[in-house]
């Protein structure tokens, strides 16, 4: 369980420091939304396009984390799985006296 | 079979299998349909599509040999590769492929289009009782087909980065997450798969740019009929070259006017996929056993842009 908290703590922190990373890249963006000389062609693109890529990237890395997550949770139980096999077959090898 | 990034990837002898398999099918195929095969299968594939298989399958099992059923299943993708290339030959109007007459050209559209789909019926005959792979090669088909359509409706379109992934991850990505799949039949490198597919697509993109600079490279269809290539859609933000892009008959100089502003962001463009580079390798390091093999395959496919 141990093996599994951690993995929970460290899928967690992350995750976390990954939004912080897309939200640090798209900042000029977040930012402009507020900004009423947006409205140029050009610029209002640009902004359009780095929106979008900004809430692609936020679902990319929540569907990431999650998947890396799950598939460390797996290998726990499949550790878990074994030991418990090893155990049983060490019981039988060598029966209580 | 001469590739340097098959031998950089260490599947030369599996690679071989691929081609004498499929050399030993089109001499087994219907005598009328034998000289259209020859002809399309002999101008020599990059084989990247099954290198992706064997290359999913060794970071996942490491050390074992890759299997029967694994080689039979790259023949069958390198089959439906080839039947997107045929169409895509005949939508783009090409008259010639690697420095070759493309099929439509040599035997005209009707023994193209047939012959297409033959590949298609003996890819689906070759799985056998291989249900997963029927099921994936058939998501692949559909894609394929929503991914084209979708494509040709969008042209011309002042569309932005973020379509143009759309449009790359259903078309090339749909291709190398199916080969992920085939080789992963977890799935849990499926991602990774749809990365290296849009990574392909992009350099691509980017290297037929390079080869237009004077509007005799592989890009003039793309340029010609309006498609959104990466370093188009970073190009038509600005609203001049996007009117250029959007006008139903561009003359000569409007195309090279687009093909020198298209060049103008190939610095931008090879960012972007360096990016695409860093997610890829993100989900091999995540999910693979081994990733060393898939960030090989990166590797070799982000030399493709020729940056």
């Amino acid at each position: 369980m141990l093996q599994a908290l951690t993995a929970a703590a460290s899928s967690s922190l992350s995750y976390s420091y990954s939004i912080q990373s897309i939200l640090y890249k798209h900042q000029a963006s977040l930012l402009a939304l507020n900004d009423a000389s947006t409205d140029a062609r050009h610029r209002r693109s640009l902004l359009i396009d780095d929106l979008r890529s900004f809430l692609r990237e936020i679902g990319d890395t929540a569907s990431r984390e999650a998947r890396s997550f799950q598939h460390q949770l797996a290998l726990i139980t499949e550790q878990l799985a074994q030991a418990e096999a090893r155990h049983q077959e060490e019981s039988k090898a060598s029966p209580p006296s | 079979m001469t590739l340097s990034f098959v031998d950089n990837l260490n599947f030369r002898h599996e690679v071989s299998l691929v081609e004498t398999q499929i050399a030993e099918w089109v001499e087994s195929c219907d005598k009328e349909m034998i000289p259209e095969l020859r002809w399309q299968f002999i101008s020599g594939s990059k084989y990247f599509r099954p290198l992706t298989i064997f290359s999913t399958y060794r970071s996942l099992v490491p050390g074992l040999p890759i299997p029967d059923w694994l080689i039979r299943c790259a023949v069958v993708i390198e089959l439906f590769h080839n039947m997107t290339l045929v169409i895509d030959d005949i939508l783009d109007k090409s008259p010639e492929r690697r420095g070759r007459a493309t099929l439509h050209h040599k035997f005209g559209e009707l023994d193209a289009l047939m012959a297409s789909g033959y590949m298609v019926a003996e890819g689906y005959r070759m799985l056998g009782t291989d249900a997963q792979a029927i099921e994936l090669f058939s998501e692949l088909m559909k894609r394929l087909g929503v991914a084209e359509c979708l494509q040709w409706r969008l042209r011309r379109r002042v569309l932005g980065v973020e379509d143009w992934r759309h449009i790359a991850a259903e078309d090339t990505g749909s291709m190398f997450e199916i080969c992920a799949c085939l080789a992963d039949r977890t799935g849990r490198l499926r991602t990774f798969g749809g990365l290296l597919g849009l990574l392909y697509h992009g350099c691509d993109d980017v290297g037929d740019v390079r080869g237009t600079a004077a509007l005799g490279g592989g890009g003039v269809e793309d340029l010609r009929d309006g498609i959104l290539t990466l370093p188009a859609a970073l190009a038509i933000r600005d609203p001049e070259i996007g009117n250029l892009f959007s006008n139903d008959h561009p003359t000569r100089e409007d195309l090279q006017h687009l093909a020198d502003a298209f060049q103008k962001q190939l610095p931008e463009a090879e960012t972007y996929l360096d990016q695409v580079v860093s997610q890829a390798r993100k989900e091999a390091e995540l999910f693979a056993n081994d990733p060393e093999p898939l960030y090989a395959l990166i590797a070799e496919t982000r030399k493709l842009s020729g940056g």
